[in-house]
This record gives C-alpha cells, structure tokens and sequence, in this order.
C-alpha cells in the first residue's frame, strides 16, 4: 500500500505535484524545479522528507555489529556525530549508502525511501545470523518524520526555532532539541553543498512544526520544494545518488566513495572483494561530465572513442548554475580522467561531444562563507 | 580528441595526480594508499574531512613541489582534489608559455 506523508493533504491543497519514492507518494515538484533550484541556492528551501528510512539499532553489542556490517569507521564515532558510509555485500557490491546516527543508547540508520527494505533484510540477515549479539532492529520510518531547511540562509531557522547555540552544531552533527514544546532530532548533514538541517520529529507533531517552520523562514524567503530537485544540487556536487548513480554490480571504488571506507580496519563485509579489486584495478569509474551544445542526454547512451565503446552515461540533468547539462557517466578506468573530449553515440548524423571534468563542479555561496568564517 | 592527444592528456594528469596524492598523504600524514583516495574526493566536509589548517599545509606543499604561488583568491580551487590538479595543469602551461614567450622575445 503506498505511504503518505502526515502532511500530504497539505502538501495536495497546496498545489504540489506528487511522485513515487519507493513506497511513498511524496512531492515531487512545488512551484517548478527553477524556482526551488533558486530559492536552495540563493535562501532556503523547506522540505517534507518524510518517506526517508529510519532504523533504530538497540543491543549491547551494536557498535561491534555496526563495525563489521558498515564500512566506515564506526568505532571511531561519538555520541551526537554522523557517519557517511556504506554496506555492501560479501561481493563488495554497493548494498547502499547510509548515514549512521550514534545517539546515547542506539543507533539510527537513515537513508532514502527507495533502499529500506534492502537495507533492512541487509542488516537483519546479519543480526539473526549473530543472536549472540543481541541486535535489535526498529524500524521508526513510518513513526516520525522529517522536514529538511536547505539553503545558503537555512542555519537561521534552527536558530531562531531551536536554540542560539545550534549555530555551533558542526556537520555530521546532532542533537536533541525542541521547536517549542516539540521534541525532535536535529541533525545537520546533506549532499547539496548548502547547509541543511534535518528534524526528525514524532508524526503527531509534524503538522504543527511544518508550519512554524513556514512562518519562522518567512523573512528570508523560504519556498516548499519537492524532491526532484535535490537530484540536480547532487550532480552538480557529485554526490552520488544510490537510485540512479549505482548498478547492482556497482562497487564502492567504481562509485569513487573510497571515502566511505576505513581501510585500515580488520574486517568489514565485503573487505576482501573490495581490496582485490583495488589489487587487480577497478574496470570502469563514475566521472562527471559536460555537454556545451544545450541539448539533454538519455540514460545509457554510448560514449565513444574512434568508434569504439568505452562507457555510458548513466544519469544526467541540466544545471542552471552553470546553464549547461550536465550528467554522471561510467567510463573504462583506462579512459576515465578529467580534461577529456569524447563523442557520444547519437541517432543523427550531427556529432555531439562531451567534456570529463572535475567535481564538485562549483563552490557554493555557503561553502565560500563556511572557508572564510 | 584523437587518442594520442588522450593519451598524452592523461599521462600529464597521472603525473600530477601522483605527486598531489603524496604530498596529502606525507604532509596530512593521512592512514591512506594513494589508491584510497578518489580523485574526485572532496577536501572538507564529507570526502577527506580536512580542516582549515590541512589545507594551509597543502598549500605549502603544492607550491614546493611545483614552484607555483598560490594566492587567497586561488583558495577556491581547494574544493577536491581533482580541481587542485586542474589548478596545477592550469598554472604550469601558463608558467611554460611565459617562458616560450622570453625565449622568443630573446631570439
């Protein structure tokens, strides 16, 4: 059955055009994609990311589980913080990309809507076969659920609703807070090169912060966005989006997410897969890439060098920033570097050529304020 | 691009990239083999989680290693560390051109 949002009755009278993520009927669109693009980039946008999966782990030994189930460095990891990172399979394919929230007495998987039941048999797997350990496993997605401010002003809204002090939460950061007398999670973390702010808030409560969230960004132009357009703000910053950027047999050095992995541990699941790749060499790379003639490019179309095949693009999008497409392609590794011209398959006589480039492809407004503060 | 200009474009950037990933790994004294770092991982935040004062050190480092001066306004290009290589290729053609230049004035 599909899931809603507390707020979809509002989000319907408001005039947001709904989509399907995974299981939930979200917005997918507000007011138009160029609008929300601007209103991120330049002040806030408001959110309802409601449908993203939130596990609760409880146990003894959940720490121990989550360091050999993750591949990032979870011991390495303290009260309040947020870790990036992977689970992959025993074959070193990408199961999905997590972020990994340490509270006081658990832990908090979350991710998008689309990887929970994934991540859940992933993880669930691994805590039946050790009943020793004692993990338990909750899943909260459909209890709370979570509104996100993002944008170059967003921090102002946690500070003016939560507290002064929030201003000092670092990123990949949490703690817990109140928006009156609304209890909720704050936690800062996000792939969009802005700042953003995520309350995980109980569901009877959600209504009631939505708006005060409304009222409180109303001074620096906060707009309701939907989730089409985070797609966009992650390409233009190669963060890689798990829906669309990784294949079922895409593993995490492919993905170019070497970061997510603390290599230096003793044992993770799917080490030895990963590092025999990295001792034979990896067979194809994620790179971003440019097009300058204007024109959209389709999902699998063929890149090609003298006639010959040597990687597809797998995803891409135009961005307004830079007011060109722009995209994410696999490339052979032996070809897959930046400052290349390549020509890509088309079904007319007119040759088109894409551009390998560096990423992220810009330094946001917020990034530049953030270095010089 | 013909292949060879390919081929000749990448061994330039392999070149670079190498010596970029040593002077991170030595200076930030990082637990990492040059293999574990992306190319495209960026500096602060999520990727390498440096810090303000890492990126003074590499600094440094990049203007030892190939005799660039790297000015404040250059600090924009310390986003990943394929755009440090980008900023690296970009000075050194210049640096090479200048000289060409004085040559040919020379003459």
């Amino acid at each position: 059955m599909t899931k809603r949002s507390i707020l979809h009755n509002h989000h319907l009278a408001s005039g947001a055009t709904l989509k399907t993520y995974g299981e939930w009927e979200m917005p997918g669109e507000y007011i138009g994609n160029e609008q929300e693009y601007q209103a991120v980039r330049e002040r806030i946008g408001l959110f309802d990311l409601s449908c993203i999966t939130k596990i609760k782990i409880t146990g003894e030994s959940s720490l121990e589980f989550l360091e050999e189930v993750c591949t990032g460095n979870v011991s390495a990891m303290s009260e309040g913080k947020i870790l990036n990172t992977l689970l992959c399979n025993e074959e070193g394919k990408i199961i999905a990309i997590i972020w990994l929230l340490m509270d006081e007495e658990c832990f908090f998987i979350h991710s998008v809507a689309e990887k929970k039941r994934i991540i859940w048999e992933h993880i669930n797997q691994y805590a039946q076969k050790y009943p020793e350990k004692g993990i338990k496993l909750e899943d909260v997605s459909e209890s709370f659920g979570c509104l996100s401010v993002i944008g170059h002003k967003a921090i102002e809204i946690p500070k003016r609703l939560v507290s002064e002090d929030t201003i000092g939460l670092p990123y990949l950061g949490f703690e817990h807070g109140k928006i009156d007398d609304i209890e909720c999670l704050l936690c800062r973390y996000g792939y969009t090169g802005e700042y953003e702010y995520r309350f995980i808030i109980p569901n009877e409560s959600l209504e009631k912060a939505w708006k005060r969230i409304e009222e409180t960004g109303k001074e620096e132009g906060i707009l309701k966005c939907g989730l089409d357009v985070l797609d966009i703000f992650m390409l233009e910053m190669k963060s890689v989006n798990q829906n669309r950027d990784i294949l079922e047999d895409t593993t995490p050095l492919q993905a170019g997410l070497h970061w997510m992995i603390y290599f230096r541990k003793e044992a993770f699941i799917g080490k030895e897969s990963i590092f025999e790749e990295k001792e034979k060499g990896i067979p194809r790379k994620l790179i971003t890439i440019t097009l300058e003639d204007g024109q959209p490019l389709k999902e699998n179309t063929q890149i090609l060098l003298d006639s010959e095949k040597i990687g597809f693009i797998i995803h891409s999008g135009y961005s307004p920033t830079l007011k060109k497409e722009i995209g994410m392609a696999y490339i052979e590794s032996e070809y897959a570097w930046v400052g290349l011209e390549f020509e890509v398959e088309t079904t007319t006589e007119k040759m088109r050529k894409l551009k390998t480039v560096s990423a992220p492809l810009f330094i946001t407004k917020t990034v530049i304020v953030a270095q010089e503060g | 691009m013909k292949k060879e200009e390919i081929k000749e474009r990448i061994e330039k950037r392999k070149d670079i990239l190498e010596r970029l990933k040593k002077i991170l790994i030595e200076r930030l004294s990082l637990p990492l083999e040059p293999d574990e770092i992306a190319e495209d991982s960026t500096l602060f935040g999520l990727g390498l989680g440096l810090d303000s004062v890492d990126a003074l050190e590499i600094v440094v480092g990049v203007e030892q290693e190939f005799d660039i001066s790297i000015t404040d306004e250059d600090m924009q290009v310390f986003r990943s560390v394929n755009t440090i290589v980008d900023f690296i290729i970009e000075k050194m053609e210049e640096k090479t051109e200048e000289s060409e230049y004085k040559e040919d004035n020379h003459d």
